[in-house]
């Protein structure tokens, strides 16, 4: 029960706190390839070449939206994991909805490119690689969703003891008592 | 995971996932 009433909410917290800090990535990640050409470096001994100096705005969207994806991802997988859920599950489901979206980016701003960019064929592969990282943890979401809807929302059935494979022949066990003395 | 508390789960994440969608919005107007 108190699983219950502390599980669900934060549940719901994490999961506006990571989408939040996705679409935070989402948004930093579009303006860099809108304003420098999908990449950009600030600081260090290297001059950066210009055009390409990364905006304070643009590193904070990345920084906060990685570090506190990561932060509220694990919020969700606990709680999912105290409320006896698939951990599995939620976690390849925030896998599936990052790399979907990042994906997008490349592939809308690809068929779209921003004025001044050159050819957008790294672009599309880039989204055809995301798009392929969502569809694969997304699958094993639908599989997971289909048989829990056959089982009729009942929970997964333990598997039970298992069985070993490999026994230990220990010397004088039930089946010959005798077998030092034997011949 | 029993099939309400599942119920409540997915309840819990579209809710989540919907407000998220705003603060993200707002966090972008915050930090850029």
């Amino acid at each position: 029960m108190r699983a219950r009433t502390i599980g669900l909410p934060l549940v719901a917290i994490g999961s506006a706190g990571f989408t939040a800090c996705m679409v935070s990535v989402y948004s930093g990640m579009r303006d860099v390839m809108r304003t420098s050409g999908g990449f950009c470096a600030s600081g260090g001994p290297y001059s950066i070449a210009p055009g390409h100096q990364c905006s304070s705005g643009d590193v904070r969207l990345m920084l906060v939206g990685i570090l506190g994806g990561l932060v509220f991802a694990a919020v969700v997988a606990g709680a999912t994991s105290w409320l006896e859920g698939s951990v599995l599950g939620v976690s390849l489901l925030m896998w599936s909805a990052l790399f979907g979206a990042l994906g997008w980016n490349f592939i809308d701003l690809a068929m779209n490119p921003p004025r001044g960019q050159g050819s957008t064929g790294g672009w599309i592969a880039c989204g055809a690689v995301f798009w392929l990282m969502a569809l694969g943890g997304l699958i094993p979401v639908l599989s997971m969703v289909g048989g829990w809807l056959r089982r009729g929302g009942k929970p997964d059935p333990s598997p039970g003891p298992i069985q070993p494979l490999v026994k230990a022949a220990v010397p004088g066990s039930v089946s010959n008592p005798n077998w030092w003395s034997s011949p | 995971m029993t099939r309400a508390v599942s119920i409540m789960w997915a309840a819990a994440v579209t809710l989540g996932s919907s407000a998220g969608i705003g603060l993200g919005i707002l966090l972008e107007h915050a930090l850029k």
